[in-house]
């Protein structure tokens, strides 16, 4: 069975991310389409990207990263949780998707956004450019909504 | 809505999860076949 890494994108202490991440892996594994794993940026614990060549090398020098990229790679697609901050996607998320590179190439992906009024909708066009590099596949329609919580 | 630490969706965001879903079904078979991994259905 295809394995389906949920992501929550926001590390914050208070986060809407958790109980939507939650609510979506729910909502997966009754599916039975996928074997669901929960991945959590904030316990993953990633410092800024702090690895000195491209990471298309896989020559990675930090244990934080060796970790990072055997759970990336454990996955076949990947849902994106994550909030939009000042009108873009949230750095704690972008860092983490820099780390890595092959380990995400080729597969499929979408986003839960949520936020504001927009519902984080523009931090979902943006991140589609950032996984376009790696032919990641993105889905065209994401799922969002506002949320006024963090 | 979130209430006490629970995500209550609305039907139409449950919706759009199921949509997102099925999405990743179709696009997680293709990229399992070239993968060599194919799967059946």
């Amino acid at each position: 069975m295809p394995v389906l890494q949920i992501i929550i994108g926001s590390t914050r202490p208070v986060r809407s991310g958790e109980p939507v991440a939650q609510w979506f892996a729910d909502l997966a594994r009754a599916d039975g389409r996928f074997e669901v794993e929960l991945v959590d940026l904030k316990e993953v614990g990633l410092p800024l990207l702090d690895e000195p060549t491209h990471p298309r090398l896989q020559q990675y020098t930090q244990p934080h990263t060796h970790r990072w990229s055997e759970i990336v790679s454990r996955a076949d697609a990947y849902v994106f949780v994550h909030p939009e901050y000042n009108h873009g996607y949230n750095a704690a998320l972008k860092n983490a998707l820099d780390y890595l590179f092959l380990e995400w190439q080729g597969k499929p992906a979408s986003f839960v956004s949520y936020g504001g009024v927009s519902g984080g909708l523009r931090a979902v066009q943006m991140l589609k450019q950032v996984v376009h590099p790696w032919a990641c596949t993105p889905l065209p329609m994401p799922s969002w909504f506002p949320l006024s919580a963090p | 809505m979130i209430s006490d630490g629970r995500f209550i969706p609305t039907t139409e965001i449950t919706a759009s999860a199921h949509a997102i879903l099925d999405d990743l079904d179709s696009l997680v078979r293709l990229w399992l076949f070239n993968e060599g991994r194919p799967t059946l259905g």
